[in-house]
């Protein structure tokens, strides 16, 4: 079981997915978001290909644009 | 000129005026944040600003930015410049006119105190947290997310991510819904460039 934190909520999920799997999953656009996978920033190239591990903590900071 | 820069400061806090004169600021993007952020911080007296923007001055850019009517078609870095040289000479401007990505943001901002992100695109902005995150994990990165549209003063916050990643904005008003104006755009680049002075100059960010 891993834990999604997004938008102050708490979402569980299980088994091993990528991160762009468990974004979209949960209706989360992956091209607006940072991410970071226990308490590490995960590069965007990387979303495809890193597996959120059993037991992870997936935490989501949304940007909008605009500067 | 001495006596000048003596007086420029003379209403500054005792013994700010040196640590913030050795300080060097990045600021990534020249628009509505960063030529707000960059004037704050070049009255502040902030030693050195590093600035890169790819763009040229436009007139729908005059609502919100940091530039005027005869420098329409010019490099804003260059004319943001010249307009820093005429509010205080007494500071560095070095400008790169130059789209940033992933590859050249850490040669020209490598070496900063702090990095002020003040782009206009999710995807830059992102690209800037990341690299950031990855390369430089103890230099603090002041972020800006959610300037558009008028009204909504207490809406407007700043919070600390996590270890030193900063966003001031209120997270939501993407200028794409909410085209941006200048007191709200100007709002969110006070609080970057005023929670730069806090990170140099006290050991604690009050938040």
């Amino acid at each position: 079981m891993s834990i999604l934190v997004f938008d102050n909520q708490s979402v569980v999920f299980d088994g091993e997915k990528s991160v762009t799997e468990v974004l979209l999953a949960n209706e989360i656009n992956p091209s607006l978001v940072m991410v970071r996978v226990n308490g590490k920033v995960i590069v965007r190239e990387q979303y495809e290909l890193f597996i959120v591990p059993e037991g992870a903590t997936v935490k989501v900071y949304p940007f909008v644009g605009g500067g | 000129m001495e006596n000048l820069e003596k007086e420029f400061f003379s209403r500054h806090e005792s013994g700010i005026v040196p640590v913030l004169k050795k300080a060097k600021v990045g600021i990534a993007g020249a628009g509505g944040l960063g030529s707000n952020i960059a004037v704050a911080l070049a009255r502040a007296g902030v030693g050195k600003l590093v600035i890169a923007d790819f763009d040229k001055v436009e007139p729908h850019n005059l609502n919100r930015q940091q530039f005027f009517v005869d420098q329409i078609g010019m490099p804003k870095v260059v004319v943001l410049k010249e307009n820093l040289q005429r509010i205080n000479p007494f500071s560095q401007y070095e400008v790169h006119q130059v789209y940033l990505d992933a590859e050249n943001m850490p040669s020209i901002f490598g070496d900063v105190d702090i990095m002020v992100e003040a782009f206009d695109k999710v995807e830059s902005k992102l690209i800037l947290v990341e690299t950031w995150a990855e390369k430089f994990p103890g230099t603090p990165v002041v972020m800006g997310s959610g300037m558009g549209g008028y009204g909504g003063n207490n809406l407007i916050s700043t919070k600390r991510l996590f270890e030193d990643i900063y966003v001031c904005g209120d997270g939501k008003t993407d200028v794409d819904t909410h085209p941006p104006i200048a007191p709200r755009v100007a709002l969110v680049a006070a609080m970057q460039a005023n929670l730069v002075l806090e990170l140099l100059l006290n050991e604690e960010v009050v938040l």
